[in-house]
């Protein structure tokens, strides 16, 4: 089976990225291709983009104005992903109870942003799964430092999962389940016995047997879970695979992108583009003597914006194969809704200027 | 009154959306406090330092140096954190190496989400509250350039979470003292910062009313950055877009410029209805030419120090 090519948006929040990577989908789609579209952007705000009022995590099926191609959007939502993983198990009744009732399930589902990020990576190979005529899956991050979670946790969870460590929490439940008098005693060598007690002094026992059950409980999620992080990990460096890193004319958001392409590239990934979004249009004339003071405080505006972006490529330089600009799209943030059209416009505007690097 | 007054927390938490000024709201905050003679930390925690280099200087790391305009910063790792907890907090150094760096539990704090985020707590716990009694030296202010908007509000709850896990001991312990902290307002204040734009504006609403439950507060302040109103710039105010700005190439970026009147009304009409102060900064690229963002800061701290500001003649 050949896979879908992956396009992984990067960057600093606020340089766009959400409505770049929706309007690049938008615009693969209507061109006639099978597109699905992840957002892990904890703000949720690409419904908005969209112009769709509910997008759920399972994804919902978009209207190109083509009329050719496919386009699935979907916002990564833990507490569903979680459930629907559970459901699929077809756990029984008691199980699925405990699990929901454990602590841990709660807080994952529902209260850290940060777990999201890992999560999804394993949503990535699963939506490859279930949708397997599609041809192309773009991926929104989240903004700067916790796009770096999206990259380097996965590794991170099936080390974690696969660790010894995990295996001892397990069996501390198994043990405290017999009410045995030394719940370390029993099961465990020396060397884990030491490491748990060190750990139940940091948390309590408590803690540890909650998180061990948590884990028993997962078990077979968590099993399906590492093979798809597994699958998701290979598909980052898959030939086909695009990083895309997006900056503002700001030059501190191309001090982000230079972190992120320093980041991939310790992984052996070169970036395959980097996009200044709205970046003027031509090159600056010098100010001109002008009547009006607004003319002069916008001509004023004018040099320093074109200053910016000049030093901001110049650090981009170095970052990935190509650097593209993108203009202004008034029409994007103005006080009316956005359009589809309007995305479109601006997804073919970036597949123009990228040339061959998206084909 | 001046705006600093207004603050008298000694923890200031400055939230908002990426891209909307964070840092340098943090920054110009530490150097008109540092005027004032106080000892002030910023706190970053992102992948790389972006104040140090505004002063020519090179990225800082955990642990926190002097910038020109007198205020301290650091860039917080986990790793570092961690080390310092349980060894000059617990004073267990033992436990440290034994345990933490024991390669097994790597595997788990690497992995375990909200690992982090509970020691970045813990660290300003140490930082605002604790040093004192412990090193005889400490910050009169420690001002957080939180992570951007979903994960920094998503970072005040982090420690009741944790603390529903079913803990014991000294982490226990930890995280109920963050949680005091964080939730006691003449101790800690939290202040957002927005763009005078749809998105930005939009995600302010939707999170202050998030980050106030979580904390038990309202926010002290909306700051609204890049402002062209009227106030700083009255040659503006007279414009309704003449036939200059309307036929230059660039015009959709001066038609952005346009708009942001009417998303700081709407925000500040928002914030007055919830009866949360607001306060306008200017967009200094639209006053000077050739402006760095060492200037940018410099200007913005003048105008926190002041009840009115106004850029002088063109």
């Amino acid at each position: 089976m050949t896979k879908p090519r992956l396009h992984i948006f990067l960057g600093a929040g606020g340089v766009g990225k959400t409505t770049l990577s929706a309007a690049f989908a938008v615009s693969l789609a209507n061109s006639g291709r099978h597109v699905g579209l992840l957002s892990i952007d904890p703000a949720r705000r690409l419904q908005q983009a969209l112009g769709v009022q509910h997008l759920s995590d399972e994804g919902v099926l978009i209207p190109t104005h083509s009329g050719k191609g496919e386009l699935r959007a979907c916002v990564l939502q833990a507490e569903q992903s979680l459930t629907r993983w559970v459901e699929e198990k077809g756990m029984d009744a008691e199980s699925i109870e405990k699990l929901f009732a454990n602590p841990y399930f709660h807080a994952l589902s529902e209260k850290m942003a940060s777990a999201t990020d890992v999560l999804a990576a394993v949503r990535i190979a699963e939506w490859a799964e279930q949708h397997s005529h599609m041809t192309d899956l773009v991926i929104d991050t989240a903004p700067g430092i916790h796009a770096v979670d999206f990259i380097v946790k996965p590794e991170k969870m099936m080390l974690f999962l696969d660790s010894k460590l995990a295996e001892w929490l397990k069996l501390l439940v198994v043990d405290s389940r017999k009410k045995k008098q030394n719940i370390f005693a029993r099961v465990l060598k020396t060397g884990a016995q030491k490491i748990l007690e060190g750990l139940s002094f940091v948390g309590g026992k408590h803690f540890l047997i909650n998180f061990g059950e948590f884990l028993i409980l997962l078990d077979e999620i968590l099993l399906t879970a590492v093979n798809r992080l597994k699958v998701t990990h290979q598909w980052f460096f898959h030939s086909s695979t695009r990083f895309v890193l997006v900056t503002s004319v700001r030059s501190s958001t191309a001090l982000v992108a230079k972190e992120f392409a320093r980041i991939l590239k310790s992984k052996n990934i070169v970036p395959s583009l980097c996009v200044v979004n709205r970046a003027l249009n031509s090159s600056v004339a010098e100010p001109q003597k002008s009547a009006l003071n607004a003319e002069k405080i916008f001509l004023t505006y004018l040099a320093n914006y074109q200053e910016s972006q000049n030093s901001t490529c110049q650090i981009l330089k170095a970052c990935a194969q190509k650097v593209v600009t993108l203009p202004v799209f008034s029409h994007l943030d103005s006080q009316t809704q956005l359009r589809m059209q309007d995305l479109c416009l601006l997804g073919d505007h970036l597949r123009h200027n990228a040339g061959d690097i998206l084909p | 009154m001046s705006l600093l007054k207004e603050l008298s927390q000694k923890l200031i938490f400055v939230v908002g959306k990426g891209g909307v000024g964070r840092s340098t709201v943090s920054s110009a905050l530490a150097s008109a406090f540092a005027k004032e003679n106080e000892h002030v930390l910023v706190v970053q925690w992102t992948l790389t330092d972006s104040l140090s280099p505004v002063y020519g200087l090179p990225p800082c790391g955990h642990q926190a140096v002097l910038l020109p305009p007198q205020f301290m910063t650091m860039n917080f790792s986990s790793h570092e954190a961690i080390r310092e907890y349980f060894v000059d907090h617990l004073k267990m150094k033992w436990l440290h190496s034994f345990l933490i760096e024991n390669k097994h539990v790597q595997k788990l704090l690497h992995a375990a989400p909200g690992i982090s985020e509970l020691f970045f707590l813990g660290r300003l716990l140490w930082l605002a509250d604790l040093t004192q009694n412990n090193k005889g030296r400490c910050y009169d202010r420690v001002i957080v350039d939180t992570p951007a908007m979903g994960h920094g509000v998503s970072l005040f709850g982090i420690a009741q979470t944790v603390a529903r896990l079913g803990i014991t001991g000294p982490l226990a312990q930890e995280c109920e003292r963050v949680t005091h902290l964080l939730q006691n307002p003449t101790k800690t204040a939290h202040v957002f910062v927005t763009l005078a734009e749809e998105l930005p504006v939009e995600e302010c609403m939707e999170f202050i009313p998030k980050a106030s439950h979580l904390l038990g507060h309202a926010p002290k302040m909306v700051f609204i950055n890049q402002s062209a109103n009227e106030h700083f710039f009255p040659d503006l105010a007279l414009l309704e877009q003449p036939e200059f700005f309307r036929t230059h190439e660039n015009s959709s970026v001066f038609a952005q410029v346009f708009r942001r009147n009417f998303f700081e009304s709407h925000m500040k009409a928002w914030a007055k209805e919830k009866n949360i102060a607001t306060c306008s900064l200017p967009d200094v690229n639209l006053a000077h030419a050739n402006v760095s963002q060492e200037r940018i800061t410099h200007i913005l701290s003048e105008v926190l120090k002041k009840d009115s500001f106004q850029f002088g003649a063109l």
